[in-house]
């Protein structure tokens, strides 16, 4: 088999650039994307953080997610404007309309952002380098963006040589060059190496990807985990088959709640875990899919944040399939402290779910007359009964300080 | 050791004991086949420990002995001889089997036969004796609904149960369930009346069945938790799954809102063509069922989509419900009748296939949720 040909697309400051492109007073200015509309065109200021700033604020420092009020004292002169997604999204659209010349398939990572598999497109349209070149010309001329591209054989390396020389960067990386071009890079230019990782093998006196590509899988292994050992030790070889996939089905249905008081109690966290697992099974239902995955949240009061998950020998849709197995996760993760934020949620959903002889009929009919009554009379219309007698107790409010 | 036999009844012979070979195995005998010679001729036995077959092939002994070689090798040097007679003798100092067939005089190294792992002997004399060719086909159509997910081990077995002289088979894979009863011949009271075999193993013994072995005597050995298949000169013996069957009954449904008969060859061939347009995971398949007709209709996202409408004997509501293909083409090539009944009891329970004009088998398949 011949390689694939892989394209990541970053456009370079999307949202500045947007809001630059229509109000050409604020070009070559530090603007500034975020806070609320004030209703005048300006945003308000007292509140929010940067969602994006243009590259003449990034020269003050200022990052997306800063405080607005961080990045006003350290760029004084910044203008800031209002998000307006809906601009965003045309120009999004525009840009990716522009890719779809040459591929569908797109996987888009956000509005700014997608990988595009072009390895069927060569044929047509000459390189991946060929390509990428003529979709910058075209985003340029068309929608008078400035974009990064990666051009590589996998996702990985793609996205990391887009990032490379940002802005208006065009970074190629032919077939059999991928591990020497990532061996001298620093660790965390890997997608999914984050501090922990990092610490963990910096231990190792290790800091380049070339470094780790260059220990045996065990000792990675040993050091990060066994699943994300292999994951993060191929990557840095430049091994990565992850395909590029077109969005469809959503990956995971979850419903979260915030406690108004945090709880302590067993049966009420119970309650909930019944109720938020009938959400999410009614999501299930409404969309047609089926999961394998179940997953528990629990943030306690000092906000740590704890997820664990089971996979179940079949895929369901039932309520008290996601229940049950959410109950034994609480049963077998939770410490006894108060609870300030609890979730239910489910993945590997599967699209026209094959039925289990064995895990269906009665359920399942009682989920949808259930799921009929929600629609007709609303969500809190009817509820399972968790069978302690507790599910009608109403936590949201004073009874749980008895 | 030394005897002489004939070759190509030694190669059928190491063709079926082929299957219990283990390849790749840590204990390195185990890739041999045990060559014995006694009075009653020559046996050659291959075991996995899991599965033993054995098979008896007529030798003129002239003297008695056992040693095991390399079960492919022997294999593919024995069925290039083709026809010529095969004298084989172990020159018991060296370990080495002398093979001259034709104008072939070989030297193959074997590894002395005590290494090989002692075989299971049963405890009861023959329990069950069965019409080879009727247990064949009960096999045949059970087999494939079973699991091949090593995740529960009860569930890649086939459950066979006695009850008075009937024997029933019952396997499932959670998504389909394939259930055949048979009449049997018991001697004395049944020693068991269910065990669980492994679906592989089964598979062999329908394997082995040709018309000179009429007939497949069953028994078992409780301490080791063995059952042994005989079919005359064939004996294959296999380790019982160990565990709690699911209680399949429970989900044979009573009554149907919908049934539909039509000519079982003609659903088979047009369900093959329409799956080659059901490639989404559970390649489903949908039959669109009433007045008269069962539609059958396949699509795939940008690959493209199918409508068959065949010509049905169509009793009760109209409904649709969609099947994975593959079980469904399972289903229909393991029914051994002109005509086929199809039951359901709308579109998320489960429907069932049976032959028309036999009530001996059925196999129920759990539909796919299609939007």
């Amino acid at each position: 088999m011949t390689h694939r040909a892989i394209i990541h697309l970053d456009l370079d400051a999307f949202y500045a650039s947007v809001e630059q492109l229509r109000r050409p007073e604020l070009r070559g200015l530090p603007v500034i994307v975020g806070g609320a509309p004030a209703g005048d065109g300006t945003a308000l200021l007292n509140r929010g953080v940067v969602s994006a700033a243009s590259y003449e604020a990034r020269a003050f420092g200022v990052h997306s997610a800063m405080p607005l009020r961080t990045a006003l004292r350290l760029c004084p002169r910044a203008i800031v404007v209002p998000v307006d997604f809906r601009a965003y999204r045309d120009a999004s659209k525009t840009v990716f309309d522009i890719a779809r010349d040459y591929t569908p398939l797109i996987e888009p990572l956000s509005l700014d952002e997608a990988f595009l598999e072009v390895t069927g497109s060569t044929r047509l349209f000459g390189t991946s380098e060929h390509i990428a070149g003529e979709i910058r010309d075209r985003i340029l001329a068309t929608a008078g963006l400035h974009a990064s591209f990666g051009v590589s054989t996998c996702k990985t390396v793609a996205k990391i040589a887009s990032d490379l020389r940002k802005p208006r960067g065009f970074v190629v990386v032919e077939p059999g060059d991928e591990a020497s071009f990532l061996a001298p890079l620093p660790l965390r230019r890997l997608p999914g190496l984050g501090p922990a990782a990092e610490r963990a093998l910096s231990g190792l006196g290790i800091s380049t990807l070339g470094q780790l590509a260059a220990l045996p899988l065990d000792t990675v292994q040993r050091r990060v985990g066994r699943a994300s050992g292999v994951s993060l030790w191929e990557r840095a070889r430049g091994i990565d088959t992850a395909p590029v996939t077109i969005p469809g089905a959503p990956r995971s249905v979850s419903r979260e709640e915030t406690f108004a008081r945090d709880v302590a109690q067993r049966e009420a966290l119970r309650a909930r875990i019944a109720e938020l697992a009938g959400d999410v099974g009614a999501r299930l239902r409404t969309g047609g899919w089926t999961a394998r995955t179940i997953t528990l949240k629990l943030r306690y009061s000092d906000f740590t944040t704890i997820t664990r998950q089971e996979t179940l020998a079949s895929s369901t849709a039932t309520d008290t399939a996601v229940r049950d197995a959410a109950l034994a996760l609480l049963d077998a993760a939770w410490t006894g402290d108060a609870v300030r934020l609890l979730g239910v949620g489910v993945t590997g959903l599967a699209e026209a779910p094959q039925l289990d002889l064995f895990d269906q009929p009665v359920n399942d009919r009682i989920d949808h007359t259930l799921d009929r009554l929600r629609q007709r009379f609303g969500q809190s219309a009817i509820r399972r009964g968790t069978g302690d007698g507790l599910h009608d107790l109403d936590w949201r409010g004073d009874d749980l300080r008895r | 050791m030394k005897a002489t036999v004939s070759s190509s009844t030694l190669s059928g012979a190491l063709g079926l004991v082929s299957r219990a070979v283990s390849p790749r195995s840590t204990l390195p005998v185990l890739s041999n086949v045990l060559l014995e010679t006694g009075v009653d001729g020559l046996r050659v036995t291959a075991t996995n420990l899991d599965l033993t077959i054995s098979v008896a092939v007529p030798a003129t002994v002239l003297e008695e002995g056992r040693i095991t070689v390399p079960a492919r090798l022997l294999g593919e040097f024995v069925a290039s001889l083709g026809d010529a007679p095969c004298t084989m003798e172990l020159e018991p100092t060296t370990q080495v089997l002398k093979l001259a067939g034709g104008v072939h005089r070989a030297n193959v190294h074997g590894i002395d036969a005590v290494e090989f792992p002692p075989l299971p002997t049963r405890d009861t004399e023959t329990a069950i004796e069965v019409d080879a060719i009727t247990l064949q086909n009960a096999i045949t159509q059970t087999v494939m609904a079973a699991s091949s997910d090593e995740a529960s081990p009860v569930l890649t077995g086939v459950l066979l149960q006695m009850e008075g002289n009937r024997l029933t088979l019952a396997a499932t894979d959670r998504h389909r369930l394939a259930v055949k009863t048979i009449d049997v011949t018991v001697h004395g009271a049944p020693p068991v009346t269910s065990v669980i075999v492994p679906s592989r193993h089964l598979s062999e013994v329908a394997r082995a069945v040709n018309p000179n072995r009429p007939t497949v005597g069953i028994a078992f050995a409780h301490a080791r938790n063995q059952v042994f298949f005989t079919l005359k000169d064939v004996e294959i013996s296999s380790r019982l799954i160990e565990g709690t069957y699911p209680n399949y009954n429970q989900v044979i449904p009573g009554e149907s809102t919908t049934t539909v008969s039509l000519s079982t060859a003609s659903l088979l061939r047009e369900a093959k063509t329409a799956a080659v347009l059901a490639r989404d995971a559970a390649n489903p398949v949908r039959l669109r069922i009433g007045d008269g007709t069962l539609t059958l209709l396949a699509q795939t996202a940008e690959v493209g989509d199918d409508e068959a409408p065949l010509t049905a004997n169509v009793q009760g509501d109209d409904v649709q419900i969609a099947f994975n293909a593959r079980y469904m083409l399972d289903a229909l090539s393991a029914l051994d009748s002109d005509e086929v009944q199809l039951s359901f009891n709308g579109s998320l329970q489960p429907g069932v296939i049976r032959p028309v004009g036999k009530d001996d088998y059925l196999c129920i398949i759990m539909p796919v949720r299609v939007a």
